[in-house]
């Protein structure tokens, strides 16, 4: 209970499409149930070859199957970026490493700017 | 979908209805206006009282519903051995969802009756029929209707929590999108 990740369609996805465990483990190439069912308790994270899995078989987009997960590893980027942000920003624009300071500080003005 | 407003940052509701039965209870839980799970289960072969509703609490492990959504019969001066379990039943569903801090909701069944009345269903059937056209998944488990000699189907349990929700979700103005479900959406 304490190691849930809430927020996974992965369950909702499954039944919509009237697949039982057992099926959906076959599709991704597992050969018992027991996984999936981890999954979608979110006890455990799936591998990035069968999270892909579960992106081709439902298609739709592993952010939107994985929300929970999705939404703290965002939010865990835009922290780490924001800091990223004003370590760049703090730096002076002169030595040998001025030229990737700007790079990066561009950079995250483009990253900005599309989100 | 309600991870699509999620991301958004909107706070998307969680309701769980239950349909409690002497030896098995249906449920839907709706996130949003979003029929995100559905289901029927027996208590291994027990009747619904305190030790057997094991299976209940999984349920709220697994979903973390803000809110319980149970139909209300009213009570009889003199309940039958079934009754009774289903009241112990309730009863502890309720002690389960005060320990999580979960509200619990009741709907009479009046309301219901009502609420699908002004749509035109009289009927369990209709009503039944109705939320399958309200919620595509649960179309696939629509039960034929029943004929007054037959017992009722399984996944009829399932219908009626679904009604429950949605009579409760009509009733409520400010939930979720502030927008209350109408049927055949």
């Amino acid at each position: 209970m304490s190691n849930r990740i809430p927020g996974n369609y992965l369950r909702l996805h499954r039944r919509k499409a009237g697949l039982s465990q057992r099926e959906l483990a076959e599709l991704v190439g597992y050969e018992n149930p027991w996984a999936v069912s981890r999954h979608e308790r979110s006890l455990t994270v799936p591998p990035l070859l069968i999270a892909l899995a579960y992106q081709e078989v439902f298609q739709v987009p592993l952010s939107a199957i994985f929300s929970g997960i999705h939404t703290t590893v965002s939010q865990v980027i835009e922290k780490n970026i924001a800091a990223l942000n004003d370590d760049l920003g703090g730096r002076s624009g002169k030595g040998r490493s001025a030229n990737g300071t700007a790079q990066k500080l561009e950079w995250l003005t483009q990253r900005k700017s599309k989100a | 979908m309600a991870y699509a407003a999620k991301e958004q940052g909107v706070i998307v509701r969680k309701v769980i209805a239950f349909e409690i039965r002497p030896r098995r209870f249906g449920f839907v839980v709706l996130e949003g206006l979003e029929l995100v799970d559905w289901g029927v289960r027996g208590y291994g072969g027990k009747l619904a009282t305190v030790g057997s509703i094991k299976k209940i609490e999984s349920l709220l492990d697994f979903h973390q519903p803000h809110r319980i959504v149970v139909m209300d019969r009213g009570g009889r001066i003199a309940p039958t051995e079934p009754e009774k379990a289903v009241l112990q039943g309730m009863t502890a569903l309720r002690s389960e969802a005060s320990r999580r801090d979960i509200k619990v909701s009741r709907v009479p069944t009046n309301r219901i009756r009502g609420y699908f009345a002004k749509q035109g269903c009289g009927t369990k059937h209709e009503i039944a029929s109705a939320i399958a056209r309200s919620f595509e998944p649960l179309a696939w488990k629509l039960p034929p209707k029943r004929k007054p000699w037959q017992r009722e189907p399984y996944h009829a349990l399932m219908f009626d929590a679904a009604a429950t929700a949605m009579t409760f979700l009509s009733e409520r103005k400010s939930s979720v999108t502030s927008k209350a479900p109408q049927l055949g959406e």
